[in-house]
């Protein structure tokens, strides 16, 4: 355990240490801490431009000639006073002031990263329940080995062909509605969030939190992509040894949803699923610890998930919308603070996680 | 009159049978049909690859006929910016990550602690930092080099694209490469061959990562392929958005994810949900909405096959 | 009789096919046959255990989906039972063994005690009550314990009323984890079971000691015991035959140590070993007597076979793995053909001096060992120093070491598709391909049929011929016991 603490801790403050740096040299420079010398006011209160050549050959000459020796001290008064009017430049500029009204308070955005965090926590939360559920599902029809859509549709047809009776058509419209389904959830799983958001953005209203949520779940792919995973585990798993030993105990081995003797609704959408007295049970608490050793990865997935759909439908107020905000306009000490926080988001997730498997493997007797 | 009916009902008999002979043609073609179905169905992976080639023809097909020359013109180019990315992306991701996973093998096994673990921690760190934040960070500095005119041609902002994107998802493709060498280093393949006096190297490149692991590698590369579209669509798309409101637009290449950006084929996409509650107008989605709904197709499309491909790959050779 | 007629193929290739495949019901059926021809797929298959989905099965004729829901299947899995081999993958690892121990129809069972204290012969409470509250791990509990936890599934299925007449148990590889010891109290447990009420039994196995366990002490049961033998006839083709128990007694009876070529004193050892070593907190040291307390250096000299004997999961193959560089010891000294080794040596020693130079090493299980995806002409790329001029070269070494012609074909073929014994024959091959100094032999019948026992004998007493020294770890004490003159035995014991 003091192991994964050290690792973690290290790894935090190296980072940490590198992205204060960052933020301290990209932070916008205070023109009341760089007074210029009194000299160089003097100059400035003359009006001189000095990068007229003739008012610069004329300073030069006048230094040359009054301080004699002393003529270089002028000479860097000249280029401070080149400076400095550059800088005033740059300030009354367009684009700085922009940049300026542009920069949002600290405390702000810690506001807006609580909100981040919870919405992070909700999305983890509901995946974490949605991958088991979707992912045992398809395992389960797996299990049946149900003849592919396209199949099923051509023999609907073909009976309905040879004998078009009310239950041959209804079959057919079943097998026909049963794919459009299937096409139209895929559609949703796969879709990027900006795609499936602006689809729908006449009717909803796409910048409420619990569209984020919600979003953050289903779209992206990560349900999808995370469902098969952990369906995969299952798969794998079934094909072990002591599975095989579980059957010839005769445990329940009927893979049916809703039978008696095979799997019930309950239990497939059950909160803490149990299926107790049935082999899957076995491979589903195997496939469980593995999809935990997992939840990391899957952990920066949802955040770039979220990113994503805060930056591509431009919800104001949002963490991930003002770093793009502050990226365009070159706050990048902001930026960088932001980075920061989502950075110690991830770490907090991955310290999390692997100080659940160490508690684990500790009860299992791997530690 | 007894003969004219006698005619209509010879008619009538000679139509039935037609159509009776007719149905039952149909079925035994639909029958034909089903037992290919069922046949295609053994090698999932190639009909999906197909139906994806297949797919993309015809809306290519359609968008010749219904859309106009110059948006047509900017979604093939769109397309194939996309997809020279994201194959750059895969062939720099496997370069990396195999050089990666060696590196940390040699290096654990001879001990070089410092060395494997500046590269565990370089790792950490990437893994550490969202992808999407890394690649955005990364079209940040391609911005200010185009502005500083270091970049000049579209081939090169793509090559710089596709570097980005790939630095932020390598680390998966070593974690497979890793885990694969580990499995064989747990099993007796590994110290029967190196007391053989067979050379780390030989056994790891060779006889662990292409002779056992090609299949896994190939299957991660198309998830990596799919994941390459998947985050230049989002970031370039994230870009558009920002760039075009508020600050003067770098020009960056046409990509799927901009050419979505763009306010035709918001405006297209915004349809989709006008039409789910005003159906009637559905049928314009196919005529006059055809930009937009084309990109969101091609994404969502791509990445439901490349998806439906790995996951028969995986079962098929059961990785 | 239970009659089969089997084919399991795959997706790729046949996997086995028999036209009679036969168990006669209330008798005990010792099966043997090479690793690899099929005895567990068959035994699965009639067991109604593989999965219709991923094999294409037909069994007696019909679909394998419409056998497993048959009544007779039904009821065999209800009555019956089937103790896997690999007792490492059979357990669940999330599990106590305990609640494995109790569940399904083996919860309502309570004689749990009595059968674990009969196969374990040690008091219940304080050997094995804590056992029971433990996951099973990849090294704890060792092989032999949870391969003991199986078999006692097993017995308290048994103990369950049965609502069939014939009951079938299948035992694959009960003893393969399992050194003569348990082996034996095993063999007297089943059948004294049998004894109070016959039921049929498949025991699948590769240790041809154990005719000799029967026909010494149960032979009174031999009249009950059929001993078959499954062999290949053509690609997966296969047929049961009866085998002749008489043949490997009578074969053993035969066998004469086999004699050094140099007289040991009169040359400087290839391996010695000092007498003790320290590895997990434990010390071992070698003894020449099985109950002797004197510890002594072990001695391995050229064109010598010194076997190295200790009971299950003593730690014979840690020793090997430790002299061929491959685990770090706490403790340990030793040279190796004049050069020093202990516990502080790096294994980049060993990597530039021994290995595939001075050292090979044939691990136990030829599957692991080789790379089953590659084919046979790249089993023997890499090798240091060896080097055929062409593929005939190579095929001819293959050739004299399988005693047998082969085609040129055989090069091209993979691995994984080769039988047990050819691929023990192999991993045999590539070591001794090598000519080094010392050889350590890591269980070499494992696996194996008679005939590929034998032959891989023979290329052993071949090797030892042309000059190297062979250090041999075996459970397999029947045959090694009178291949090995005694005075090269060694006993490999722990202190404490």
């Amino acid at each position: 355990m003091k192991k994964i603490h050290r690792e973690h801790l290290s790894s935090t403050l190296f980072v940490s240490l590198i992205l204060f740096g960052l933020f301290w040299a990209t932070r916008p420079q205070k023109s009341s801490q760089h007074l210029p010398a009194k000299e160089v006011q003097n100059l400035s209160a003359l009006e001189l431009d000095p990068n007229d050549p003739f008012q610069n050959r004329l300073f030069k000459d006048m230094a040359a000639t009054f301080a004699g020796a002393d003529s270089t001290r002028f000479l860097t008064y000249w280029q401070q006073l080149k400076q400095l009017q550059k800088a005033q430049a740059q300030l009354t500029s367009t684009q700085y002031r922009q940049k300026i009204s542009n920069r949002i308070s600290v405390g702000a955005l810690f506001g807006m990263y609580w909100n981040f965090i919870w919405i992070y926590l909700l999305v983890i939360a509901f995946t974490y329940y949605g991958v088991q559920t979707l992912g045992t599902f398809l395992f389960l029809r797996y299990k049946q080995h149900p003849p592919p859509d396209a199949v099923k549709i051509l023999t609907a047809a073909r009976r309905a062909l040879l004998n078009s009776n009310k239950k041959n058509l209804l079959t057919l419209g079943r097998a026909c509605g049963v794919a459009v389904l299937k096409i139209f959830v895929y559609f949703i799983l796969f879709a990027p969030a900006y795609v499936l958001a602006y689809s729908i953005k006449s009717d909803f209203d796409t910048e409420s939190t619990l569209f984020m949520i919600l979003l953050g779940i289903v779209s992206n792919g990560v349900l999808i992509t995370y469902a098969n995973k952990f369906y995969h585990f299952l798969l794998n798993e079934s094909r072990k040894g002591y599975v095989r030993t579980a059957v010839v105990k005769n445990l329940k081995n009927d893979f049916r949803l809703g039978r008696r003797s095979g799997i019930s609704w309950r239990a497939l959408f059950g909160l803490r699923k149990n299926f107790r007295g049935h082999v899957l049970q076995h491979i589903f608490m195997n496939a469980r610890f593995q999809y935990l050793a997992t939840f990391k990865e899957q952990a920066a997935f949802i955040i770039t998930g979220l990113i994503i759909i805060e930056m591509a439908l431009n919800i104001h107020g949002h963490l991930s919308y003002e770093l793009l905000q502050q990226l365009l306009y070159r706050n990048y000490d902001l930026a960088v603070l932001i980075i920061w926080g989502i950075f110690l988001l991830v770490k907090a997730t991955e310290w999390a996680t692997d100080v659940l498997l160490y508690r684990i493997k500790k009860r299992l007797g791997y530690q | 009159m007894k003969f004219l009916l006698k005619q209509i009902q010879r008619h009538d008999a000679q139509l039935k049978a037609l159509w009776q002979n007719g149905r039952r043609r149909a079925a035994q073609v639909l029958s034909a049909a089903e037992r290919q179905t069922e046949r295609w169905a053994h090698f999932p992976a190639r009909v999906y690859f197909l139906a994806w080639a297949g797919g993309l023809f015809l809306l290519w097909l359609w968008d010749f006929f219904f859309l106009n020359a110059p948006e047509r013109h900017l979604l093939e180019i769109a397309f194939v910016h996309s997809l020279l990315i994201a194959g750059l992306v895969v062939v720099l991701s496997f370069v990396w990550a195999w050089l990666t996973a060696y590196l940390i093998e040699f290096f654990s096994d001879r001990q070089k602690d410092v060395a494997a673990g500046l590269l565990h921690f370089a790792l950490n760190l990437i893994r550490s930092l969202p992808q999407i934040v890394g690649v955005l960070l990364g079209y940040v500095w391609i911005t200010y080099r185009i502005q500083t005119g270091h970049i000049r041609s579209g081939l090169g902002i793509m090559l710089w694209m596709s570097v980005f994107l790939s630095l932020f998802i390598f680390p998966e493709v070593v974690a497979l490469l890793r885990e694969r060498i580990a499995y064989f280093r747990q099993s007796d393949f590994f110290n029967a061959m190196r007391v053989s006096g067979i050379s780390d190297a030989r056994i790891i490149n060779y006889d662990i990562l292409w002779k056992n692991s090609r299949r896994h590698i190939l299957n991660k590369m198309i998830a990596v392929f799919s994941s390459a579209i998947f985050l230049q669509c989002s970031v370039d798309f994230i870009v558009s958005v920002g760039l075009s409101t508020r600050v003067s637009a770098v020009n960056l290449p046409t990509t799927l994810g901009s050419l979505l950006a763009n306010i035709d084929s918001k405006q297209d996409i915004l349809a989709i949900g006008y039409s789910l509650t005003h159906p009637g107008y559905l049928p314009n989605l196919f005529f006059l909405h055809l930009q937009g709904i084309s990109v969101a197709l091609v994404i969502v499309f791509t990445l439901f096959s490349l998806y439906k491909i790995t996951n028969a790959l995986a079962e098929r050779f059961r990785l | 009789m239970m009659r089969y007629r089997l084919d399991i193929r795959s997706a790729e290739h046949a996997l086995v096919s028999i036209d009679d495949f036969h168990l006669a019901p209330q008798k005990i059926t010792v099966l043997f046959g090479e690793s690899g021809i099929g005895k567990t797929l068959i035994s699965q298959a009639v067991f109604g255990l593989l999965d219709a989905h991923e094999l294409e099965i037909s069994i007696n004729d019909q679909s394998y989906e419409s056998y497993v829901r048959s009544q007779t299947v039904r009821r065999m899995q209800a009555d019956g039972f089937f103790v896997f081999q690999e007792p490492s993958t059979h357990l669940n690892p999330l599990m106590t063994l305990d609640e494995q121990l109790n569940e399904g129809r083996l919860a309502k069972i309570g004689a749990q005690e009595e059968i674990l204290q009969a196969l374990w012969r040690q008091p219940f409470e304080t050997h094995i009550r804590p056992l029971l509250k433990v996951y099973p791990k990849p090294f704890r509990p060792s092989g032999g314990e949870k391969q003991r936890i199986l078999l006692a599934m097993a017995f308290k299925k048994w103990a369950l009323p049965a609502k069939g007449k014939d009951r079938l148990f299948i035992f694959d590889e009960p003893t393969g984890s399992l050194d003569n010891y348990y082996r034996n109290i095993f063999l007297q447990e089943l059948l004294k079971r049998y004894e109070q009420q016959p039921f049929t039994v498949l025991l699948i196995t590769h240790d041809y000691s154990m005719i000799s366990e029967f026909e010494q002490k149960h032979a009174r049961f031999l009249p009950h015991i059929d001993f078959k033998e499954l062999r290949r006839l053509d690609g997966a083709k296969t047929q049961l035959f009866d085998f002749k128990p008489g043949n490997y007694t009578d074969w053993l009876k035969r066998q004469r140590p086999i004699q050094s070529a140099a007289e040991a004193s009169d040359t400087v050892p290839v391996l010695q070993v000092a007498p003790t070593f320290k590895i997990f907190g434990k010390t071992f040291y070698f003894s020449k007597h099985p109950k002797g307390n004197r510890a002594e250096p072990l001695l391995v000299h050229r064109q010598e076979l010194v076997y190295l004997k200790a009971p299950s999961g003593m730690g014979k193959t840690t020793l090997a793995k430790i002299l061929a560089g491959l685990q770090k010891p706490e403790s340990v000294r030793f040279e190796l053909s004049g050069l020093s080794f202990d516990e502080t040596t790096e294994q980049k020693v060993w990597r530039k001096y021994v290995w595939g130079k001075k050292l090979a090493m044939v691990f136990q299980h030829a599957d692991e060992a080789l790379n089953l995806q590659a084919n046979v002409r790249d089993v023997f790329k890499g090798l240091p120093g060896v080097n055929f001029k062409d593929a005939g070269e190579l095929l001819q070494a293959i050739q004299e070491m399988f005693d047998q012609p082969l085609s040129p074909f055989f090069l091209n073929q993979k691995v994984a598709y080769l039988s047990g014994g050819q691929k023990q024959r192999l991993n045999l091959l590539r070591a001794l391909l090598l000519h080094p100094d010392l050889i350590i032999l890591d269980e070499p019948l494992n696996g194996l049929d008679f005939e590929s026992i034998r032959k891989v004998l023979e290329i052993i007493r071949r090797k030892m011929a042309a000059g190297s020294g062979v250090l041999l770890i075996s459970h397999n004490e029947e045959i090694f016991d009178r291949l090995v003159g005694r005075e090269n035995w060694y006993y490999l014991r722990a202190e404490g």
